[in-house]
């Protein structure tokens, strides 16, 4: 009698195999890997910072932000992440939580023994490749983003922000890139973007009027023209690392260097 | 303890808050209204254009309209003599 193997982490096959060519044995060891499936409800806590961690969590359906709490209690969010993210995986494999992962939305996880996903990588470099692969994006996502809180002024960071939630939303097959729901609050959006909320409400009306975006109800986004809030927002995908074809719309206005800096 | 809504208003339009922040009082809430205003003034210098005709109002999720903060009311000026 054979068993199937659980498709709970199927989701994490998929994310992984975007950058990896995994060939089934693959595939099924990391279907077969320990792991406890929990209904997290929304802005529960996968992880705080300071806590020991000793697994990692697959982010199965929702959304969920990696944060940064300042002296003044300001919150600066640092990533937001998606079905089939690895949500943790720097926490778990570095012993102790250095920022809070915390879920926006009513979340399916999963949490995977860190040492059993290191005895995976080790044992199958490919899979070990993927997850290094993983956080590689990650860390290209983390620059893009300090580059857009550090230097693009509130108009170019909010209309970047719609464009990459829009690639990603439509990678990760919850959305168009053209029209989808905004999974995050004016507040929220302000964190990731360090403004406040009413500068970030003031700069959606403003890209609404210029007709960048459309918002026909509640947190739904229309792109009216993908190329003129692609400019807009100084946003090109390269960062995001996606397929030739995913990647397409992108469309960027050479920016001057200014001269004299190292 | 309570929901705050933060709206944006000029002498003709006005951008509503659809979510609001869950504060602890009407303290905090005028801190959060001074706080935005700046935030949204220091941006709009840094493009050479300060746009005054805003005031932020602050509305509790029960009792309405608790504080109104003109942008103008947001910081000083000290001019040359």
């Amino acid at each position: 009698m054979s068993s199937e193997p659980s498709l709970v982490l199927e989701p994490m096959v998929r994310r992984l195999s975007y950058w990896s060519k995994l060939n089934a044995d693959d595939r099924g060891a990391i279907l077969d890997l320990p792991h406890r499936a929990k209904l997290l409800e929304r802005h529960g806590y996968i992880v705080r910072e300071g806590e020991k961690v000793s697994q990692s969590c697959v982010l199965l359906s929702g959304y969920a932000i990696r944060q940064k709490i300042v002296a003044g209690g300001a919150r600066q969010i640092v990533a937001v992440h998606m079905k089939g993210d690895l949500v943790d995986l720097q926490n778990s494999f570095l012993g102790t939580a250095d920022h809070s992962v915390q879920v926006l939305t009513d979340s399916q996880i999963a949490y995977i023994p860190a040492e059993a996903l290191k005895k995976l990588a080790f044992d199958r470099p490919t899979v070990g490749m993927a997850l290094w692969l993983d956080t590689l994006v990650d860390a290209s996502v983390f620059r893009e983003w300090i580059a857009n809180v550090g230097r693009r002024d509130a108009h170019t960071r909010i209309a970047h922000l719609l464009c990459e939630f829009a690639l990603r939303l439509k990678v990760a097959g919850l959305g168009e890139a053209t029209e989808y729901e905004l999974p995050m609050t004016q507040e929220q959006i302000a964190d990731c973007t360090g403004l406040t909320p009413v500068h970030v409400n003031r700069t959606l009306k403003a890209l609404e009027v210029e007709k960048l975006i459309e918002r026909r109800s509640g947190r739904s986004v229309t792109i009216g023209d993908w190329r003129k809030l692609a400019a807009a927002g100084d946003f090109d995908s390269t960062y995001l690392h996606l397929h030739e074809n995913e990647g397409a719309l992108t469309v960027r206005t050479p920016g001057v260097r200014r001269p004299g800096r190292a | 303890m309570g929901r705050y809504f933060f709206h944006l208003r000029d002498h003709t339009d006005e951008m509503l808050d659809p979510d609001g922040v869950e504060l602890s009082g009407i303290v905090e809430a005028c801190s959060v209204a001074l706080e935005a205003a700046r935030d949204t003034l220091s941006h709009d210098m840094k493009n050479g254009v300060l746009d005054l005709r805003y005031r932020i109002d602050v509305e509790h999720a029960v009792a309405g309209l608790v504080h109104s903060l003109p942008f103008k009311q947001a910081f000083s000026v000290i001019e040359l003599d």
